[in-house]
């Protein structure tokens, strides 16, 4: 074993922790008498340059050549720098958006925190290990439920993020169970070498020890994702945790968690997907495996996710249950040949983790001006805000899915990959259906919110000023959004290379 | 019982176990065989002199024992790591003693942080 | 053998349950001790004698202790009675866990129908004894990335720690 190379190939993690212990030691031992609002401005910076620095490893390691390091708990590979590289610019984002107001007065600890999740994240998508995977999930949600608690004189912070432990401990402990399970029957931690073990033996694939491993790693992973039954934490965690984090947590550990996911099912254990197909004149057909695991938590999340924003009063909330659905969209292209299944899913998480990024940005530029985060606090705001709320609309049509934008094409795609599904049999062509139902059902709420932005009468005040910190990133995601929108082909060509260099 | 060498080796260790809950519980019972009762108010008073007590015992305790608490956690958890690694140290070389190093050294960090955050002061 | 694996479960059990129902939190506590050293003696059993150690090194030594001065840090340690467990949230619980305990054992019962009567014990009973040095080797050698990120979430879970538990509390004074 090289170490030289395993150290060049660590590197880019390497920099996010010496920048988050230079972050932590450095705030509390020169700066602990400075003012707050400068401290947050100066550390921001510092975790933009590491931030910045790691970026640049990264794109120097896309000229260097793939890599598998030990078992596959160090993949390094075009796709996974990719993500490395998307997770490192909502990060980015994130931190820009915190920028302007501290979160709480431990600022080097936050930014600290902010960076431990992203080394998390970076880990979770260039890990092909279960051990590694379980590893990385954990640090990523240690950091992001200390993260969700960390204004600690409001209750609801607190309430949030002990939801957000509570249920994360239980799904963690279900994930270690199951992988252990998934151990115990392959013999083997990494996920390719998993898949070999369904060449050598025929019976792996049915394999009950090894179905109810996946069962309960899928209780792991839906914790992570938030799909119903495993949904709870989300709302109050979404609506304690400052803006900034909260699009965090909903962005950054969403792509991280799926890009995981798909690589455990399709790359690890596809051929004990099973099947929930049901065919024309309504002839159910159920094969045991992870297929009707994920199709009942795809159905579930879809309805109930889309039913439920309806009601909610809370913006934070709205956008906590429209994040259920999403995940629920996604799970559907999950039954898509492997390939298009895979592109499908990238795609569409990268759009959405940005448009939601975004809206979460809408929010925390927002929420103090207008006295709150409840919908009702934001009427009007299109005379106050006007070039905010023209964003928020981009936001919000993306989140729906209107042609113009890359959400309608994240859908398309999803979607397509969904009807795909099952050799051209149309056997998930329930769950499409219901997607395009709910689909349509999730325009009204999110409608209903610029409804309230652009035609509600407003409230006193005059125009908000908003931080160019918080414009300019909002800005740019807005164009990507627009961009990827007119040439969603380039986004889509780009997947497929990376994929192909796997 | 079927046991093979493994299960035998840790026999002592049963023995021990149950000889010193043995040696715990027998002056209680045999206390409470042999000993004469004779109870009465005053015996059972918590103290047989001095001043009723008044209020809740329970007192909440500073935060500080509880930070405390975490910190000594954390570097248990250190050990645990440390023990396999001393065991299997002379059939690894340098690279395992520099992955220890780095290992602590980041550990080490977390603890200066506490240290300059002045948790470890008692206040 | 069996009936070791047997008593240590019952202890386990019991204890578990006495540990969730029981009023007063210290006494849930204390239980919890005597649960977590079950754990350590199951695993006695399985022959993972460096886990064992782990065990009782960690959950008895440290998580007890800590749990017990987290129970120092609260006003009250009895409760209102619980009602039992006959209530909605108890019922739940009780059905998941069933049904989370039962789906297991189904699942290995019939992973020894499906591989002709060799069961997962026979197969895993195979397979060579692991001693602490293998473990130090494995950690050293290919599961060395795993291994320093642990070091990076232990602290991660240091500083959130102290940033969640390090807030001046409100005037309202108690004790100390």
């Amino acid at each position: 074993m090289n170490y030289t190379s395993l150290f060049g190939y660590l590197l880019g993690e390497v920099v996010l922790t010496a920048a988050a212990f230079v972050i932590l030691i450095a705030d509390v031992m020169c700066h602990r008498k400075d003012d707050v609002g400068a401290r947050n401005q100066r550390m921001a910076w510092w975790t933009l340059t590491g931030l910045f620095l790691a970026a640049v490893v990264y794109a120097i390691q896309f000229a260097q050549g793939n890599a598998n390091f030990a078992d596959g708990t160090l993949v390094i590979n075009p796709l996974n720098l990719f993500f490395k590289e998307v997770i490192l610019v909502i990060t980015a984002i994130t931190v820009f958006f915190s920028m302007e107001e501290p979160v709480s007065k431990h600022v080097g600890e936050y930014y600290a925190m902010i960076l431990f999740a992203a080394i998390g994240m970076a880990f979770l998508v260039t890990s092909e290990n279960l051990l590694m995977i379980f590893v990385s999930i954990e640090l990523l949600s240690l950091s992001l439920y200390a993260l969700v608690g960390f204004q600690k004189q409001i209750l609801r912070s607190a309430e949030g993020a002990m939801k957000y432990f509570a249920f994360g401990a239980v799904s963690a402990a279900f994930l270690l169970f199951g992988l252990s399970y998934i151990y115990g029957a392959t013999n083997s931690l990494s996920l390719p070498a998993i898949a070999e073990t369904f060449k050598g033996d025929p019976l792996m694939a049915r394999s009950p020890v090894l179905l109810i491993g996946i069962l309960f790693t899928l209780v792991g992973f839906g914790f992570k994702i938030a799909v119903v039954p495993f949904h709870l934490w989300a709302p109050d965690a979404y609506e304690g945790a400052a803006a900034p984090v909260a699009g965090f947590v909903a962005s950054g550990s969403k792509v991280a968690s799926f890009v995981a996911l798909t690589k455990f099912l399709l790359l690890g254990v596809a051929p004990a997907a099973g099947a929930a197909t049901i065919s024309f004149p309504f002839t159910p057909h159920f094969t045991p495996g992870w297929a009707p695991v994920i199709a009942l938590m795809a159905f579930i999340s879809m309805v109930w996710g889309n039913l439920a924003a309806i009601t909610q009063t809370n913006l934070k909330r709205l956008l906590a249950y429209s994040s259920v659905a999403h995940a629920g969209y996604i799970l559907v292209a999950l039954f898509g040949a492997k390939a298009w299944g895979q592109t499908a899913i990238y795609f569409y998480i990268i759009v959405y983790a940005l448009t939601n990024l975004g809206a979460f940005g809408v929010v925390t530029a927002l929420a103090n001006k207008v006295g709150g985060d409840d919908i009702r606090c934001f009427a009007g705001v299109w005379r106050r805000a006007p070039g905010l709320t023209v964003l928020m609309m981009i936001f919000m049509l993306s989140l729906a899915g209107i042609p113009p934008l890359a959400g309608f094409f994240g859908k398309f795609y999803l979607f397509a990959a969904g009807l795909a599904a099952d050799q051209m049999q149309l056997g998930y062509l329930w769950l499409v259906i219901t997607a395009i139902l709910m689909s349509a059902v999730s325009f009204y709420y999110y409608l209903q919110v610029l409804r309230v932005f652009y035609v509600n009468p407003a409230s006193r005040g005059g125009p908000i000023s908003i931080c160019p910190c918080q414009r300019w990133p909002m800005t740019v995601i807005a164009l990507i959004i627009f961009l990827i929108g007119w040439y969603p082909t380039a986004l889509l060509d780009w997947i497929q290379g990376f994929l192909q260099r796997v | 019982m079927g046991g093979t060498s493994f299960e035998y080796s840790y026999l002592l260790i049963l023995v021990l176990l149950i000889g010193s809950i043995f040696f715990a519980v027998a002056p209680l019972v045999i206390a409470r065989i042999l000993g004469p009762k004779k109870e009465s108010s005053i015996k059972n008073a918590t103290y047989e002199c001095g001043l009723v007590s008044k209020g809740d015992p329970w007192v909440q305790f500073k935060v500080q024992y509880y930070i405390f608490t975490l910190v000594f956690v954390i570097f248990d958890l250190e050990t645990v790591f440390l023990f396999p690694w001393a065991v299997a140290f002379n059939a690894l070389g340098a690279f395992a003693f520099v992955e220890m190093l780095i290992f602590i050294g980041i550990l080490a960090g977390g603890l200066l942080y506490a240290w300059e955050k002045g948790v470890l002061e008692w206040r | 053998m069996l009936w070791f694996v047997l008593l240590f479960g019952l202890m386990t059990l019991v204890t578990g349950i006495c540990a969730i129902s029981v009023r007063n939190i210290v006494h849930c506590a204390l239980f919890a001790v005597v649960f977590f050293f079950g754990i350590a003696c199951l695993f006695f059993t399985l022959r993972a004698e460096f886990l064992a150690a782990v065990q009782i090194i960690v959950y008895i030594g440290a998580i007890a202790i800590l749990i017990l001065f987290a129970i120092m840090l609260t006003h009250d340690v009895t409760g209102e009675a619980a009602g039992g467990m006959i209530h909605v949230g108890g019922i739940t619980g009780g059905v998941v866990a069933v049904a989370v305990a039962g789906s297991i054992m189904v699942a290995l019962f019939r992973e020894s129908l499906i591989r002709n009567s060799q069961s997962l014990v026979e197969r895993t009973a195979a397979a060579p004894q692991v001693s602490v040095k293998t473990i130090g080797e494995a950690l050293m050698t290919p599961y060395v990335v795993p291994f320093e990120v642990v070091s990076i979430l232990l602290t991660a879970a240091l500083v959130g720690a102290i940033v969640l538990a390090l807030e001046q509390r409100p005037a309202k004074k108690e004790g100390s």
